[in-house]
């Protein structure tokens, strides 16, 4: 029997996880993709780092989920040939240095092309859900903005059509975008602001603000002499996390505690949140 | 790690942000001025609370004297990174003439492309480097950068707006238009129909005008830029990473490393952030709560030394830094932090 948190999950296509890095982002898209393969849902996780080679090494390929690594100039190039049609022709005009340099130095061309890939993705239906791993905040806000702005600029053409098509995938009801935070002061007013900044530019389908590596809760009565330092030290964190979560609720938004778990090994991380999110 | 402060000039702090980079940014600018240098630090998108910590009221690339108080050697200024006003900024100073000037601020694209595009802010940190670096007066400058999951993206800006600005690129668009019609070259056209076709006449039209109205600007621009990469491959500055010791940070920590070594810039050092402080184990069948938070914080504990002894076998220096129950936002915090990490 599927919870309200995979049941929503279920409902879309695409699920953006935005954040700060080493808040846990990662983590929280891969729990979620496994979360909803369990449900037979076909997943599929995309994320940014394009290190092809670390990649392939990397302990997550071990759960055997499809894993997309987009590079702005290979979804370039498929979107170009989607009405070229001829590839010969696209080398002959792109692979030389000029254009190249020219291309991977334009301003918000690859945010708008991967924005268009992940659009094609979810089109396609290649995957039933789509988990997508965002880059950390600031470029994530330039995800979220640019195609708004390159419609701006660009007046008619093909990338003018696209964009108003990943404008409407970013409002969608099947989509959704979700936070991840620490239970930390700092990284709270962060989200706020950055949901504030979002806020401004579209009515955007958010979903949830997943607090992640909440302190377990230890019922201290009685601190024994040798747990001393410990203990005042957990009080004083138990504290300051508890003003974090007072103050994300202004996000307004349905909230999902992660705890704290005892490793530092990120499969059994995964698996561990993927346990939270399934309760 | 200690002789790193007196040996370099230059400390870029780079890291995934969330980890503390800008608060450990700041704390390095404190104990470098508390330690007698004249010092300048830049940060990016500080939290409010650290902001006002460093004496800001308001978002400002305008550089700001903090108030070390009494007894302090050296001195300390502060920047924020405001990237649309700065960029403003570096036009004018490069702009032949005021109308020259003029006409790019008001460009449509180029107010487009600085307010809502992305990339901006590496473009824009990497020139403030510059800038600081040029200014004699600071001994030490500490440039925290903008959060970026991997080092290619930051060293990368320099180049890629160098080669945004390089004439080839100018001329390729300068041809399209009748004035260069004899130097119109079959390819080109190819070329420039295909560009047409994908970002549409309009834009073509307008980014041509934009390259035109910059003309003359690009040759200033490619030179501070392969001048930010000079500095970079500098023996005097240091290159550090805000980390943690997890399996996740470890793994974008050898990947951080391989990407500076293809720049050819090598890795000055780490800062191991919130590390976890051990804990005896308390066997209990009646305090069973304090049994449990020493197992908790134990096991933690465990779990990190485990990735600490990756990180120590990567050669570098490490900074150990450990977990605050509530993170630095006042000077004397910063301060505090600042002395333990050099």
């Amino acid at each position: 029997m599927e919870n309200d948190y995979v049941k929503d999950c279920l409902k879309r296509n695409v699920i953006f996880f935005s954040g700060k890095g080493g808040v846990g982002k990662s983590s929280v898209a891969w729990a979620t993709a496994l979360a909803c393969q369990s449900s037979g849902q076909k997943v599929g996780v995309v994320s940014w780092n394009p290190l092809e080679e670390a990649q392939k090494e990397h302990p997550l390929n071990e759960f055997g989920i499809p894993w997309e690594i987009l590079d702005p100039m290979e979804c370039f190039k498929e979107y170009v040939l989607r009405i070229l049609k001829f590839e010969k022709i696209f080398d002959l005009v792109f692979e030389n240095h000029v254009l190249q340099a020219f291309l991977k130095a334009m301003p918000g061309l690859s945010e708008t092309v991967l924005a268009g890939k992940i659009w094609d993705m979810v089109d396609k239906g290649k995957y039933g859900l789509l988990l997508v791993d965002m880059p950390a905040s600031g470029h994530a806000y330039s995800f979220f903005k640019t195609p708004l702005g390159i419609d701006k600029i660009f007046g008619k053409g093909f990338v003018h059509g696209e964009t108003q098509k990943i404008c409407n995938l970013l409002i969608a009801p099947t989509s959704r975008i979700d936070f991840v935070a620490l239970p930390e002061e700092m990284s709270v007013v962060e989200t706020i602001e950055f949901k504030t900044k979002l806020d401004k530019l579209m009515n955007f389908p958010y979903g949830y603000l997943h607090l992640n590596q909440c302190l377990p809760e230890f019922r201290l009565e009685q601190i024994p002499p040798t747990l001393q330092n410990a203990g005042e030290r957990y009080q004083k964190s138990w504290e300051a996390e508890m003003r974090a979560k007072t103050l994300a609720k202004e996000l307004g938004l349905k909230t999902l505690e992660i705890p704290r778990y005892a490793t530092e090994q990120l499969k059994d991380t995964v698996l561990r949140i993927k346990e939270a999110l399934l309760k | 790690m200690k002789n790193l402060l007196q040996e370099k000039r230059i400390f870029i702090i780079g890291g995934p942000g969330g980890v503390g980079k800008t608060t450990l940014a700041a704390s390095l600018g404190v104990h470098s001025a508390q330690s007698g240098y004249k010092s300048v630090v830049l940060t990016v998108d500080p939290a409010r609370r650290l902001a006002q910590a460093l004496g800001f009221s308001n978002f400002s690339n305008d550089l700001q004297k903090v108030d070390l108080g009494p007894g302090a050697k050296g001195e300390l200024e502060a920047s924020m990174l405001d990237v649309e006003r700065y960029f403003d900024k570096v036009i004018s100073r490069f702009a032949k003439t005021d109308t020259q000037r003029e006409k790019i601020l008001n460009n449509r694209l180029y107010r487009t492309m600085v307010e809502s595009l992305g990339g901006s802010h590496e473009y824009a940190a990497m020139e403030r480097l510059l800038e600081f670096s040029n200014q004699d007066r600071f001994e030490k400058i500490i440039i925290d950068t903008p959060p970026t999951q991997n080092a290619i993206e930051l060293l990368s800006a320099p180049e890629r707006l160098a080669d945004f600005m390089d004439n080839s690129v100018l001329k390729w668009f300068q041809s399209s238009s009748p004035k260069y019609l004899k130097f119109f070259k079959q390819g080109t056209k190819l070329a420039m129909k295909l560009l047409e076709k994908v970002f549409g006449a309009e834009f073509i039209a307008a980014l041509s005008q934009t390259l035109d109205d910059l003309e003359g600007m690009q040759s200033g621009f490619r030179e501070r830029n392969l001048e930010v990469i000079r500095i970079l491959k500098s023996p005097t500055s240091c290159f550090m990473l805000v980390t943690y010791p997890s399996e996740a940070r470890y793994l974008e920590t050898v990947d951080f490393i391989a990407t500076l070594k293809s720049f050819g810039i090598s890795l000055g050092g780490l800062f191991l952030n919130r590390i976890e402080p051990d804990c005896p184990l308390y066997e209990s069948t009646e305090n069973l709560a304090a049994r449990d938070l020493a197992r908790y914080q134990h096991e933690l504990h465990a779990q990190q030394l485990e990735w600490i002894e990756k990180f120590k076998a990567l050669g570098l220096p490490i900074c150990f830094i450990e977990k605050e129950a509530v993170p630095a936002q006042d000077l004397a915090a910063l301060s505090r932090l600042g002395k333990t990490l050099f």
